[in-house]
C-alpha cells in the first residue's frame, strides 16, 4: 500500500480501504458479492489452514521450523487461556485460537503491498467483536442462568445505589463489543492511513530534493515496522480481551 | 578408599536428568518476563477509544429510544449522561486493570491488558 | 470513509461468517487436535525418556552399591579366614605347650619320687647304721648288750623327735 501511491499527494489515503466487487453474486435477492475484502478473508483462512495442517503434516517428534511456529502459536494461545480464563476455558480454545490467527493473518496480509486490510473494515471488526460478545453472553447465561444478571450489580455496592449502578454497568457491558471492534478498526485504519500519507510525501519531495525525500522515507520505514508490531499486538489484545470477557462470564467476578 | 567414590559420569548423569526435568517443567509455566510496557500514547488511544465507544453507543441508544417513543431529546440526554458515566467506569477499569466491578481486586490480567492500545 | 458505505456490509459480513466458521471447524476438529496430539506425544516421549534415564541411573547406582557391598563382604570374609587361621595356629601352639608341660611335670614327679625313694633308702640305711653305732657305743660305754628291738625303737624315737 505504500508503493502504489506514486500518483502523488493528491491521492486519497483512504482509497486503500475501498471495497470493490470482484464476483457478483445474488442469492434470493440478497447481495452476496465476493469483494476484494472477502477474497482476502478467504486467502487468510486458506493460509491459516495450510499453515497449521501442512507444517504439522509429518507430525515429527523433532519439529522443523514451520512446525515449531505452529506449536508455538498453539501453546501461546493455550497459555493465554489458562492465565486469563483458567481451566474452564479449555472448551473455548479452538475459538480463541481461530480468532487470534484470523486477525493476525488478516493484519499481516494487509501489510503486503497492493493487498487489502480486512481488519480496517468496520463490518469485519464489529462482526468479530459481536460474535465474541454474543458468545460470551450465552456462555454466561448457560453457566449461571438468571444469576448472570447479578453481574451488573458489583458486590459491596449499597442497595440505594443500585438504580444508578445497574444501568451504568449494563451500558458498560454493552459498550464492550463496540470498543473491542472499534479498537481493532481504529488501530489498523489509523496506521495504514498514516503510512499512506507519509508515503505520499516521499515521491513528490524526493523527486526534487533527495534529502527531504529521505525524511518521510525514514518515517515510512519506521511506521512499517511499528505497523507490524501493531498487527501482532492488536490480534493479541483482541484475543486477550475475549479471554477476559470469557473469564468474567464464567466466574462472574 | 578409592573404590567408594562414585564414578564422576554417574553423578553427572543424575545432574543432567534433573536439569532436563526442570526444563521440561518450565515449559508448562507461563513466562512472567514477557511484559511489554504500555506507552503513554498507546494508553491515550485506548482511553479515547473507550470514551468514544461509550458515547457512541449511548447516543445511538438514546436516539433510537427517542425515535421509538417520540420523546425527542429526553433519552438522548439521559443516555449521554449515563454514557459519560459508563465511559468513565470503563476508563477506570482499563487504567486500574479491573475487568468488572469497581470493588474487584486487581486481576492478574491487568498487566496483559496494559499492553494494548 | 469507504468503510462506512453500507452496500458492502452484508456481503462482507456473510463472507466473514463463512470464512470464520470454516476456519473454526477445521481448527477445532482437525488441526488443533492434531497439533495437541503431537505436543502430547512429544511430552510423553520426553517424560518416558527422562524416566528411563532416571531408572537407568538408579540401576547403575544399585549396581554400584552391590559392587561396593560385595567388596565389603569379600574383605570381611578374608578377615574372618585370617582370624580363624590365627586362632587355629594359637590353639595348636597352646596344645603343644600343654603337652610339653604335662610331660615335663611327669618327669619332674618321677624324678622327685626317685629322690624320695633314694632318700628313704638312705634314711633306712642311716637308721641301721645308727643302731649299730648305738649298740657299739652302749657296749663300749656301759657294756650292756641292747636288744635289736630296743635299739630300733630308740633310733626311731630319736628320729621322730628330730623330725
Amino acid at each position: 500500500m505504500a508503493t502504489d501511491s506514486q500518483g502523488g499527494g493528491g491521492h486519497n489515503p483512504l482509497e486503500q480501504f475501498a471495497v470493490e466487487t470482484w464476483i457478483d453474486i445474488d442469492v434470493a435477492g440478497l447481495d452476496l458479492d465476493i469483494t476484494n475484502s472477502a477474497r482476502v478473508m478467504a486467502i487468510a483462512t486458506a493460509a491459516i489452514i495450510a499453515f497449521t495442517m501442512l507444517s504439522i503434516g509429518r507430525r515429527s517428534m523433532v519439529p522443523g521450523r514451520m512446525q515449531s511456529l505452529v506449536e508455538l502459536s498453539y501453546e501461546f494461545i493455550a497459555n493465554m487461556i489458562r492465565d486469563n480464563v483458567g481451566n474452564e476455558g479449555r472448551p473455548y480454545f479452538p475459538f480463541v485460537f481461530s480468532l487470534f490467527m484470523f486477525i493476525l493473518f488478516c493484519n499481516m496480509i494487509g501489510m503486503l503491498p497492493y493487498s487489502f486490510t480486512v481488519t480496517s473494515q468496520i463490518v469485519v471488526t464489529f462482526g468479530l467483536a459481536f460474535v465474541v460478545f454474543i458468545g460470551v453472553t450465552i456462555v454466561g447465561f448457560v453457566r449461571h442462568g438468571v444469576g448472570f444478571f447479578g453481574f451488573f450489580l458489583p458486590q459491596g455496592v449499597p442497595g440505594f445505589l443500585a438504580p444508578l449502578v445497574i444501568p451504568i454497568e449494563l451500558l458498560s457491558y454493552l459498550i464492550r463489543p463496540v470498543s473491542l471492534g472499534l479498537r481493532l478498526f481504529a488501530n489498523l485504519t489509523a496506521g495504514h492511513t498514516m503510512l499512506k500519507v507519509f508515503a505520499g510525501f516521499v515521491a513528490p519531495l524526493g523527486a526534487f530534493y533527495i534529502v527531504p525525500g529521505a525524511i518521510p522515507m525514514a518515517a515510512v520505514v519506521g511506521l512499517t515496522l511499528l505497523e507490524f508490531a501493531i498487527a501482532f499486538l492488536q490480534a493479541y489484545v483482541f484475543a486477550v480481551l475475549s479471554c477476559i470477557y470469557l473469564h468474567d462470564a464464567i466466574h462472574m467476578h | 578408599m578409592a573404590e567408594r567414590d562414585r564414578p564422576s559420569d554417574l553423578s553427572d548423569l543424575q545432574r543432567r536428568i534433573a536439569a532436563a526435568r526442570e526444563r521440561d517443567g518450565a515449559a508448562d509455566r507461563p513466562d512472567p518476563g514477557k511484559r511489554a510496557m504500555a506507552s503513554g500514547y498507546g494508553m491515550a488511544v485506548r482511553l479515547a477509544i473507550e470514551m468514544v465507544a461509550a458515547l457512541g453507543v449511548s447516543v445511538l441508544l438514546g436516539l433510537w429510544i427517542d425515535g421509538e417513543l417520540g420523546t425527542a431529546p429526553l433519552f438522548l440526554i439521559v443516555f449521554l449522561v449515563m454514557g459519560m458515566g459508563a465511559g468513565f467506569v470503563n476508563v477506570y477499569k482499563t487504567v486500574s486493570g479491573f475487568t468488572h466491578g469497581s470493588l474487584r481486586g486487581p486481576s492478574k490480567d491487568g498487566e496483559d491488558r496494559a499492553r494494548g492500545d | 470513509m469507504p468503510q462506512l458505505e453500507f452496500w458492502h456490509f452484508l456481503p462482507q459480513f456473510f463472507w466473514l461468517a463463512v470464512c470464520f466458521v470454516t476456519l473454526y471447524c477445521v481448527m477445532a476438529f482437525v488441526a488443533l487436535p492434531r497439533i495437541g496430539g503431537v505436543l502430547a506425544r512429544r511430552k510423553e516421549k520426553i517424560e518416558a525418556d527422562l524416566d528411563a534415564a532416571g531408572k537407568a541411573e538408579a540401576e547403575a547406582d544399585a549396581a554400584m552399591r552391590a559392587h561396593e557391598a560385595s567388596l565389603v563382604g569379600a574383605r570381611e570374609a578374608a578377615h574372618a579366614v585370617l582370624a580363624e587361621a590365627a586362632e587355629a595356629g594359637a590353639a595348636a601352639a597352646e596344645a603343644r605347650r600343654r603337652a610339653l608341660d604335662a610331660e615335663v611335670a611327669g618327669r619332674i614327679d618321677e624324678a622327685r619320687r626317685a629322690i624320695d625313694a633314694a632318700r628313704a633308702e638312705a634314711m633306712d640305711g642311716l637308721a641301721g647304721m645308727a643302731a649299730e653305732a648305738a649298740r657299739a657305743a652302749t657296749a663300749k660305754l656301759i657294756g650292756a648288750a641292747v636288744s635289736d628291738d630296743d635299739l630300733a625303737g630308740a633310733v626311731a624315737a630319736a628320729r621322730e623327735g628330730r623330725a
